[in-house]
């Protein structure tokens, strides 16, 4: 669903977009803001994928109101004056519709936001499947998953140890857990993740990955011989 | 008296003909199919027209050209949404010279609109109630 929210100081133009939205059902209108200024507000509450921007308001114009945003979400700015089309696209909008706006084209533009999110999806989607990125040392880090050997709780941080040395980063063992969307991943202690392609060798409770001995919780080591071709 | 044919087999925009002032093209692009979305319109405009004008013609008044501009700019594209090109067309005169042209002839610019707005709204009035009969002919 695409979350999304009109900003329109003239009643008629701000009606006439509400109703139309009604007509996606993968728009979901989630606000609908007279000035710029209360939109702000709401965008730094809560994310959204899609703006419909006026540009010409009293107050915060719609291209202020990009410039003060940090994350930058697609917008779709609407206006009656063709002028301002080439500032609008200084800030990689999406799309540039005119008032009164037609229903063919708002659909094209609405179009447009389907195809750029999911070309980010498939972006996102791809880096999911092969790697983390993590902020260590005021930097993120790319950790490929097949150099990764294990993670490690110390404290409020983790350590990734990984094939070209160890990072350390602020989560929780929880969070990395859900995050790491692979299954060759297994948590088997509250202190320890492990890259199960990396074992050497098991023995009691423990696991030896680059020769280091790992302890395997009571609770985890049933899953554990669940997860590898045991013969 | 405007004879209209209207056929009542939907509340197709394309299917209902407009008052020949009003541009029977442009209503059917922006609302395709939907009496109902035509009406809602029509009467918000009707609602807001006057005290729009009105501002505009005091901020001309006070020789508040920013004002002036701002109002205009915002209340072209409604005459459109209402089928109503020429008046759209005018706004963009006031919106395009509130700085070049002497106050007089701005304020005399903002009347005409005034003029050609209180003869246009006894015509969206009349429209909406024939939307209406189409819509619920039942009710005649």
């Amino acid at each position: 669903m695409i979350k999304a929210i009109i900003v329109e100081d003239e009643i008629m133009a701000r009606k006439s977009l509400e109703k139309m939205c009604t007509k996606y059902s993968q728009l979901e209108v989630v606000g609908v803001y007279e000035n710029a200024e209360d939109a702000l507000i709401k965008l730094n509450a809560d994310s959204v994928d899609l703006i419909l921007l006026d540009i010409d308001m009293p107050g915060m114009s719609g291209l202020d109101l990009v410039e003060k945003l940090v994350d930058l979400p697609q917008v779709i700015f609407t206006t009656s004056n063709t002028n301002y089309a080439f500032e609008a696209y200084e800030y990689d909008i999406t799309d540039f519709l005119k008032k009164p706006v037609l229903p063919s084209r708002l659909s094209k533009a609405i179009h447009k936001v389907e195809e750029i999110r999911e070309k980010r999806n498939e972006v996102a989607f791809s880096s999911v499947k092969h790697e983390i990125y993590v902020k260590s040392d005021g930097k993120y880090v790319r950790l490929p998953y097949d150099d990764i050997l294990y993670f490690e709780n110390i404290g409020d941080y983790i350590k990734a140890i990984t094939k070209k040395g160890s990072y350390l980063f602020y989560d929780t063992m929880k969070g990395l857990d859900s995050k790491i969307v692979n299954p060759r991943f297994l948590k088997i202690h509250r202190s320890y993740i492990i890259n199960m392609n990396m074992i050497t060798d098991i023995k009691d409770n423990t696991v030896v990955i680059d020769k280091q001995v790992i302890p395997v919780s009571r609770a985890y080591k049933n899953i554990l011989l669940k997860s590898i071709n045991l013969i | 008296m405007v004879v209209k044919l209207v056929f009542m087999e939907s509340n197709n925009v394309g299917t209902f003909q407009f008052n020949p002032l009003l541009d029977q093209k442009c209503l059917e692009e922006l609302y395709e199919n939907d009496l109902e979305y035509v009406i809602q319109m029509f009467e918000i405009y009707i609602e807001m027209v006057e005290s729009e004008i009105l501002k505009l013609k005091n901020a001309a008044e006070s020789s508040n050209n920013e004002e002036v501009r701002q109002i205009a700019h915002k209340i072209k594209p409604v005459f459109l949404m209402v089928g109503l090109p020429k008046l759209n067309a005018l706004a963009k005169q006031i919106e395009s010279k509130y700085n070049s042209v002497a106050d007089d002839e701005l304020i005399r610019l903002i009347s005409v609109l005034y003029e050609k707005i209180n003869e246009t709204t006894p015509i969206l009035v009349s429209e909406i109630d024939a939307m209406k009969s189409v819509k619920s002919p039942t009710n005649d």
